[in-house]
């Protein structure tokens, strides 16, 4: 049998508490080439890992001493880059489910066929070599790829792909907006990618979600002891950016006293670390994103007219999916065939019925929605044509109520009428109340629906004189 | 191969295991059924049982145990309601098979003719 000599870099681990099983996996291991490293309870594995950490780790869920999804957990947190393959005789749903979402990147049900063993190795192998590219400095062309089949290429799409081949060649400061989950960083990624700075590091740094008082650290970095907890020296977002690209998403939500330091940096190309007053010079290009109307953050005093218009250099609009045609279709075709690949399974694509419900759904929650759809039915379903059966039952019957049998081609919209003519204030106001209102004033519930940050509702909340009734 | 066990699936497991380690293997398989057999002779308690059928569905669906893995498979079933009494005839079957099972095995011992 081939040898592989990936594995011969790193020994896999097997930990199998059934002797005899674990001399045959072991035996098959062996046969195809891999170093094996065997261990028969959970703490000897845990223990050989943490002295050997392995690229791939095969784990019996059904250990003697410890349940095995903490185990895949405490593996995980220790080496996020470990391809854990679960093997277990137990081969329900519930408990595939649970492995899954604890981080392991295979389930394979005992008995199983030596081809199938090696061949979920090999995979999980695989994508520990495509892992360990760092995604920041992947190529210009891996990141073109990437990205670009999850835009689409409608007609609309192919203006903004122009648009970023354009700009992505000058220095400028390119100002990215649109709803939630229409793909701003995926945009910026694409532009990063397509620059000159493409082997320099890509640094996003979502300013919504991260507490007001950290953000400056965040981006600037600081200087041991320069407050409580800073116990060494820590560069920001910026300087791990330098002769790269810093995304600033969420760029609306960031506090006001930020925002003049982030004024003077673009100004000076210079970062001042918190407790330092030694300027450092870094050279960074800034990309920005927003899922507000920036110019409305200045009316309403949130957001610095002179920082507006220091990045609002080139807009680039990212429009909903439902405006886009054909492109949920082909971003979902383009997720299915990523997400199968990296999932070890066989996918031939979307059934007709699933084709044209896609075309109806109005995707309140964009390309990420789409996505995430995908990604379950990769991980909940063997394999083969993509059928309405395979769906997340909640895809249909969640915020719009059950679809109802509309004639093919007529779009699903919530009901516009009540809400034209209302300024667009009001209507987030509503929207964001009914949301509150439905998960019983919850502000963490709520923004998650929202997809917002809760920092970010808290502060909306505020600014409305609003105090929320519950957390 | 007959109807309860596929001889040459196991030949081509000790095979691949090599002359050493198939050696430890039918040691190691020999003990595990034994094992097995124990429990269901004494327990009568569904969980336990129902956890010696996941030991014996892997064991005997790796090395091509045909029936052994088949009652395995009732027996995983069986415990997983309130039928004792087919649970208890389930064990029985599966004792019977899995003693047979584990005498073949020592017959095709590495080292012994078979």
């Amino acid at each position: 049998m081939k040898s592989p000599a990936r594995s011969k870099v790193q020994p896999l681990l097997l930990i199998e508490d059934t002797p005899s099983l674990q001399v045959i996996y072991r035996s098959v291991l062996q046969a195809a080439g891999h170093v094996v490293r065997t261990a028969s309870t959970a703490a000897e594995g845990m223990a050989t890992f943490a002295e050997h950490p392995a690229q791939v780790v095969l784990l019996d869920l059904g250990l003697p001493d410890r349940d095995g999804l903490e185990l895949i957990q405490d593996m995980l947190a220790l080496r996020a880059e470990t391809k854990i393959i679960v093997i277990t005789a137990n081969a329900s749903i519930n408990r595939a489910v649970e492995a899954m979402r604890a981080g392991a990147h295979e389930f394979l049900v005992k008995p199983f066929a030596e081809g199938r063993f090696l061949s979920a190795v090999s995979h999980a192998l695989d994508s520990t070599q495509a892992r360990a590219v760092p995604v920041r400095a992947a190529s210009a062309k891996a990141e073109r790829d990437a990205a670009r089949p999850f835009l689409g290429s409608s007609e609309v799409m192919e203006r903004i792909h122009d648009k970023i081949s354009s700009v992505a060649k000058s220095m400028a400061t390119v100002f990215i907006t649109g709803e939630s989950g229409t793909g701003k960083e995926l945009c910026a990624l694409a532009v990063h990618g397509n620059s000159v700075r493409s082997a320099g590091p890509f640094i996003a740094l979502n300013c919504g979600a991260i507490p007001h008082d950290l953000l400056e650290s965040e981006v600037f970095g600081h200087v041991k002891g320069s407050f409580t907890g800073a116990i060494s020296d820590r560069p920001g977002a910026a300087t791990a950016a330098d002769g790269g690209t810093l995304f600033l998403d969420e760029i609306c939500e960031m506090a006001p006293a930020l925002q003049t330091k982030l004024l003077r940096f673009l100004q000076t190309s210079t970062v001042l670390p918190v407790g330092s007053n030694k300027p450092q010079k870094v050279n960074v290009r800034i990309i920005c994103a927003t899922n507000r109307d920036p110019m409305d953050a200045v009316r309403r005093g949130h957001f610095r007219e002179d920082l507006y218009y220091r990045l609002f250099v080139v807009p680039i609009h990212m429009p909903p999916l439902r405006d886009r045609a054909n492109d949920v279709i082909e971003i979902a075709e383009a997720a299915l065939a990523q997400f199968a690949e990296e999932e070890g399974r066989l996918f031939e694509g979307l059934s007709r019925e699933v084709i044209e419900l896609f075309r109806r759904l109005p995707w309140p929650g964009n390309v990420r929605q789409v996505l995430n759809v995908i990604r379950n039915i990769v991980v909940l379903n063997p394999g083969g044509v993509v059928t309405l059966a395979m769906l997340p039952g909640t895809l249909c019957d969640t915020e719009f109520g059950r679809l109802p049998d509309l004639p093919p081609g007529r779009a699903i919209e919530p009901d516009l009428d009540s809400l034209i003519g209302r300024p667009l204030a009001e209507i987030e106001r509503m929207v964001v109340n009914a949301t509150l209102a439905r998960h019983g004033g919850s502000v963490p519930k709520a923004a998650r629906v929202l997809d917002l940050s809760p920092s970010t509702l808290y502060r909306k909340l505020e600014s409305w004189g609003r105090a929320p009734t519950s957390t | 191969m007959n109807d309860s066990f596929d001889e040459a699936r196991f030949a081509a497991l000790l095979d691949l295991a090599g002359e050493d380690t198939a050696v430890e293997l039918t040691q190691r398989l020999d003990e595990d059924l034994t094992n097995v057999g124990l429990v269901l002779t004494k327990a009568q308690d569904a969980e336990v049982l129902h956890a010696q059928s996941h030991i014996l569905l892997s064991i005997a669906g790796t090395i091509g145990a045909t029936q052994v893995f088949k009652l395995a498979q009732d027996l995983h079933a069986v415990t997983k309601t309130a039928e004792t009494v087919r649970m208890a005839a389930v064990v029985a079957e599966t004792r019977v098979a899995l003693n047979d099972l584990i005498l073949r095995l020592r017959s095709l011992r590495p080292g012994l003719a078979s």
